[in-house]
């Protein structure tokens, strides 16, 4: 083995293949200073026709400073097909959207350009608009967020650096890195289902695994199937027909058409009854924000990074400089509706059903509970207040809560005019 | 000889005529039977404001003057010349403002006794100061900023009190560098402002300059109190004067080419208006008095004619300050009137108004209800 390792080289050297002399310059120090990658690069597919230079470039000065990472394009430069693939799904949308500036829309806001530029500086600071990213520590920011979201730009994150064996990419364990733990436990779910259970026993010719059912035959895209956006909002009507359709196509390499569609309409279905759950616990918290009840209020806690001193639920939520009831619902959407939806999706049913939806309801309970305890409190607040001022603050709350719930259609406008009538009305009396 | 003679005295005959012109100023006309009061002199195009009560007069002659027409003692408030002078409704306090350098203002508050009690720098250039009839202190001004890309343009509204400042921000634009370099200059004059009897209201210009359009001017409405502005309409950058004509819901702009532009405050105001009047015009509260041009005229009647540039103040009990010259004046005998004092239900209705809580037609509704 170890003479079939140093014969391959020197052959190469006797034929005066200029790639390897380019190499050569590298390796006379990485044999000793990366042994391992070396041999990697040896043993891989690239050795006899990608150089060390094609991927990292010759700036050594920068190489070392950790400015020259090798980035997907490079490798889209071969693997034309593939980066194309790649950078069109859902892998290719990560984290680096950028932002256009605004500062000359009429009607901008101002506030934004903080997030880009420092003060009197044209320069973008960065061009992420992910408000959780925005609050981390560089160091946090690197290896909590990055080392995932840095797979729309880099084909290492899941082919690794210098080996080319595809064994490692058609290995489930290869999604696990990221698609596991609370936020989104697919790896988990999968793993404990029977489609887990026979790729334990079978292996990938027997049971599916992740690349089998979101990257059929190879292909990069492995947004193949999915209905709906990464914050399980649907797609439009069009879209959605047209992905079930690949996705039955896929199930029914083992699974019957019938069988196929009525267990994709059930997870359908459980998507919906979940989402209409955190719809009423937004309401709730909407409710609280509008009488002012938040603690921190607004205006007491830091500007959120994207959108300022203003409730931010849903999609680009913190998990910090918040109130108990907002919590309650990070955890309820980020945590519970995942794995309730995605179980069902996945097949497997403690997922679906005591980690998630059971956990979904119960939070449900804890936000109203929280928000009782909240009203309670105003209720106490504006007995104590008998001066007339207290009159016009108690119903300014209420005209701002009604006015807002309209604004979020959840009265009609005849209801809106008649309970605003009526807080009126109760003013003069 | 009757040559030398007429030779020798004309001029002495010239001389005692024009002194005798000098040293006895007519008194301007009063609008009764008791004649106007010579109270002081400021400095030649200086400013004066006097209290409501009439009992304290601020003017500008080697700084800012205060005089106590009660106890006639007067006091040295500032080297400085003011730019601005505001009492509060119940006279009790009188706010100054004065430039101190390239976007910043000194800000005192005295009292009737001439003792500060508030003095600080905003880093603004001063526009305008007013008292609401609550009692908040509110300044306005502007800041240029120039950056490689343009400049940023912001205009402030600071509520004052002894124990904060809080700043609110009318606008906050990018103009162009060519832009700025012209306008700059003028910026005061692009960017007037008109604040409401009850202080709790400002119609004000805010300047846009998007890239490849034309400059305007934007006349923006809004109570500072919530964070909702009305956007009332456009006009072309000029120099151009601001009027809140509240008894009509109505902004009236008046440009140097005296075009004169209206904007009615509310969709629905339009089909409430009583009429229109002259934007020059200077009323009295209860609009009994209007003033033009040197000429005081009591509904539609002319009862005093003073030069043209002569300025007229109002105060409570049918009394007034004129300033003739450089000459401050103290009159009476004008009817009294209801001068406008706070009202929470008033207040409170306004500001639900303009935070859309409640229709225009709600507040007309709970308006008559309140006068009933």
């Amino acid at each position: 083995m170890k003479a079939e390792r140093l014969l391959l080289p020197s052959i190469l050297l006797v034929m005066g293949f200029p790639l390897l002399a380019l190499a050569d310059e590298c390796l006379e120090c990485h044999r000793n200073e990366t042994p391992a990658a070396v041999r990697q690069w040896t043993n891989s597919a690239h050795f006899d026709k990608v150089g060390c230079d094609d991927c990292h470039g010759n700036d050594h000065d920068q190489i070392l400073s950790g400015e020259s990472s090798v980035v997907a394009k490079n490798c889209g430069k071969c693997h034309e097909n593939a980066f194309h693939q790649h950078i069109n799904s859902r892998h290719g949308v990560s984290l680096h959207t950028g932002w256009g500036c605004s500062r000359n829309l009429p009607d901008r806001d101002p506030r934004e350009c903080r997030f880009c530029h420092e003060e009197g500086s044209t320069k973008p600071r960065n061009s992420v608009q992910c408000a959780r990213f925005l609050k981390q520590t560089s160091a946090m920011a690197s290896i909590g967020c990055n080392r995932c979201h840095q797979v729309e730009n880099s084909c290492a994150a899941c082919h690794t650096n210098h080996l080319t064996n595809l064994d490692i990419v058609r290995h489930p364990g290869v999604c696990a890195t990221c698609h596991m733990g609370p936020d989104h436990p697919q790896w988990e779910m999968w793993q404990t289902s029977r489609h887990g259970l026979l790729f334990e026993s079978y292996g990938d010719e027997t049971g599916p695994t992740c690349q089998r059912c979101h990257m059929p035959e190879g292909t990069h895209d492995v947004s193949i199937g999915i209905t709906m956006s990464p914050g399980m909002q649907l797609f439009d009507k069009e879209t959605q027909v047209e992905q079930r359709a690949l996705m039955l196509g896929i199930c029914q390499e083992c699974h019957a058409a019938g069988f196929s569609q009525r267990e994709l309409d059930k997870a359908d279905a459980v998507h919906g009854q979940s989402m209409q759950l955190i719809a009423e616990a937004k309401e709730v918290i909407q409710d609280i924000a509008d009488l002012n009840l938040l603690v921190p209020s607004l205006k007491e806690r830091p500007a959120h990074p994207l959108h300022g001193q203003q409730l931010v639920l849903d999609g680009q939520m913190l998990y910090e400089d918040f109130s108990h009831i907002e919590r309650l619902f990070f955890k309820m959407k980020k945590f519970d509706l995942s794995k309730t939806v995605k179980g069902a999706y996945h097949q497997n049913p403690a997922y679906t059903h005591w980690y998630g939806n059971a956990e979904l309801k119960m939070t449900l309970v804890d936000i109203k509970a929280e928000a009782d305890r909240l009203k309670r409190l105003l209720a106490i607040k504006s007995f104590s207040e008998t001066d007339s001022g207290s009159q016009f603050g108690i119903a300014e709350r209420r005209l701002l809560m009604l006015k807002r719930r309209f604004e979020r259609g959840v009265i009609s406008e005849q209801d809106y005019n008649h309970q605003r009538s009526e807080i009126l009305e109760n003013l003069n009396k | 000889m009757k040559h030398m003679v007429n030779s020798i005295f004309r001029p002495f005959v010239v001389l005692i005529l024009f002194m005798s012109g000098c040293s006895a100023p007519q008194i301007p006309q009063s609008v009764s039977e008791t004649p106007l009061v010579k109270i002081v002199t400021m400095q030649k195009n200086g400013s004066f404001s006097g209290n409501l009560q009439g009992s304290h007069v601020a003017y500008t002659r080697d700084g800012l003057q205060l005089f106590d027409l009660i106890n006639r003692s007067a006091y040295d408030l500032s080297e400085d010349t003011p730019q601005v002078l505001a009492w509060n409704t119940s006279g009790t306090f009188l706010a100054a403002g004065f430039s101190s350098g390239s976007d910043s203002c000194r800000l005192i508050v005295v009292n009737q006794n001439g003792e500060t009690v508030i003095e600080n720098i905003f880093p603004i250039n001063l526009l305008d100061i007013q008292w609401s009839t609550r009692g908040d202190l509110l300044i306005l001004g502007y800041a240029i900023k120039d950056f490689s890309f343009g400049s940023n343009l912001s205009q402030t509204l600071y509520v004052v009190s002894d124990k904060e400042h809080v700043p609110i921000i009318l606008s906050d634009n990018t103009i162009k560098p060519r832009t700025a370099q012209i306008l700059k200059p003028i910026l005061p004059a692009l960017m007037p402002s008109a604040f409401s009897a009850q202080g709790d209201e400002l119609v004000y210009l805010r300047l846009h300059d998007p890239p490849e359009f034309p400059s305007f001017l934007q006349v923006v409405f809004r109570n500072w109190q919530v964070p909702v502005e009305q956007l009332l309409g456009r006009l072309e950058v000029s120099q151009t004067k601001l009027f809140l004509q509240e008894d009509i819901e109505q902004v009236a702009t008046l440009d140097v080419d005296g075009t004169l532009t209206t904007f009615p405050l509310w969709e629905d105001a339009s089909v409430n208006r009583l009429g229109s009047s002259g934007p020059l015009e200077q009323f009295s509260p209860s609009r009994q008095y209007r003033y033009i041009g040197g000429n005081l005229y009591h509904n539609d009647r002319l009862i005093a004619s003073w030069p043209a540039g002569a300025r007229l103040q109002f105060l409570r009990n049918g009394r007034f300050l004129l300033a003739v010259d450089s000459d401050i004046y103290l009159g009476e005998g004008l009817n009294s009137e209801f001068w406008p004092e706070y009202n929470q239900q008033e207040w409170v209705l306004r500001r639900w108004l303009h935070h859309g809580l409640i229709t225009y037609e709600d507040y007309v509704q709970e308006k008559s209800r309140l006068l009933q």
